[in-house]
């Protein structure tokens, strides 16, 4: 078991009332997965995305990543394990402008003081299609080729799990396609669990499992 | 099968029984067929490997297969946009054997109407869409398909026989090639099934 939550939840204080985003969140996602988490806006499901990445603490609940209870470490622990351990794929790319396509895949590499496996970067941009696009920046970029640049960079560090949260919502269908075909191919290739954060049933079946989220409660299928 | 063998029955019973135990022993023939297609694919006993191959040839061929059973519906198969030929690095055997599941589907699930048959090539994928006007499909229901065993629920594909393999066993042909398949419907109108291979 790569994931698991354990009753997870979490709840708001919005003035005087308590908006219960997310409640008794039980999953467990198992090592090479591709699960997507389907809900529509308000569901909660950036609020589970947020507990399972390490970015929010829940109010109740525990998230183990690779059997390790995260929220018991501090927020600089937290932030060392969130480097390591998941990849983060944004709708809106996040990429670094001022670096070229290949220096923005190592980055999170070189934060970490880690040494960089060259042949093993090239090989993972050829695969999402960017093998003549190294040197690019990001602004010489289409949108698709941006969001590949970032799912290449979520991949680099072969992290535990990739969470991309609605990663074609900024992208047309026929691009859409092309890229989550690309995520699909290049995690399977690796044995990289990820889960898909999406409003979007096109999406999903990219996935081998579907979670959906509702109110704040969730549910196979 | 015991009741074929009853002397009580007539001829013409017997007849009836035995052209029912033939459909059942074809059916759970070619169901442990598929089981088998499917296990070996997923555990690498069988190699999807590329060649390269004209890949309008195994589209061709695919149609044909399926033409006959078309005809006899009334359901005429389009070719819209296909080049003459087109040299491309597939597994000539394999994909032709996902985009008969898919045709076949197609044909199964379409009452009247047409199939139509298109090509096109983009920049990193290119893919043959096979689009029908048959019963489609409710938006949750596009991933589940792909599931070993899962029927669409509904009357109308209740009706149409199947044991639910056919799609899984194209999308892990289609994986195997570092493709896929999609799916894009619409209930009562149709759906396109959308078979991805990698252009390099």
């Amino acid at each position: 078991m790569i994931v698991k939550t354990k009753n997870l939840s979490k709840i708001y204080q919005s003035g005087e009332t308590e908006v219960h985003a997310l409640t008794d969140a039980s999953i467990s996602i198992e090592r090479g997965e591709a699960v997507a988490i389907i809900g529509s806006s308000g569901s909660g499901k950036s609020t589970l995305l947020h507990l399972l990445g390490g970015i929010d603490r829940p109010t109740k609940g525990k998230v183990f990543i690779e059997g390790e209870d995260i929220y018991k470490h501090n927020d600089e622990a937290l932030a060392l394990l969130r480097r390591r351990r998941i990849g983060f794929v944004f709708q809106m790319y996040n990429l670094m402008p001022q670096l070229n396509v290949y220096e923005n895949v190592v980055l999170p590499l070189g934060l970490d003081g880690r040494i960089v496996d060259k042949p093993r970067v090239v090989a993972l941009l050829e695969n999402l299609g960017l093998a003549d696009k190294h040197k690019s920046l990001p602004n010489q970029l289409s949108g698709g080729q941006q969001q590949r640049v970032a799912i290449a960079r979520a991949l680099v560090t072969q992290p535990a799990i990739v969470l991309a949260d609605e990663p074609t919502g900024n992208l047309d269908s026929k691009t859409s396609v092309e890229v989550l075909n690309l995520l699909r191919a290049s995690a399977s290739k690796l044995g990289q669990t990820i889960a898909i954060i999406t409003h979007d049933e096109k999406a999903a079946q990219f996935c081998d499992r579907i979670l959906r989220i509702e109110d704040g409660h969730i549910r196979e299928g | 099968m015991d009741l074929s063998l009853e002397p009580s029955h007539t001829e013409e019973e017997r007849a009836s029984f035995l052209s029912e135990c033939k459909k059942q022993t074809e059916k759970i023939g070619w169901l442990t067929d598929a089981l088998l297609k499917i296990a070996r694919l997923e555990t690498g006993l069988i190699a999807v490997t590329k060649i390269s191959a004209d890949l309008v040839k195994t589209v061709r061929d695919a149609v044909s297969s399926v033409t006959a059973q078309a005809t006899a519906k009334g359901l005429p198969i389009i070719i819209e946009r296909l080049p003459d030929t087109l040299s491309f690095a597939h597994d000539p055997v394999w994909t032709k054997e996902a985009l008969c599941n898919i045709l076949d589907n197609a044909v199964k699930y379409t009452k009247a109407g047409s199939i139509t048959i298109a090509l096109e090539q983009g920049p990193l994928y290119t893919h043959v869409d096979v689009a029908d006007t048959g019963i489609g499909l409710a938006p949750e229901e596009y991933a589940k398909i792909f599931a070993r065993f899962y029927r669409v629920r509904g009357h109308a594909a209740q009706r149409v026989e199947g044991t639910g393999l056919g799609l899984p066993i194209a999308r892990e042909i289609m994986r195997q090639q570092g493709g896929n398949i999609t799916v894009a419907s619409e209930l009562g109108k149709g759906s396109t099934f959308s078979l991805f291979l990698q252009n390099c």
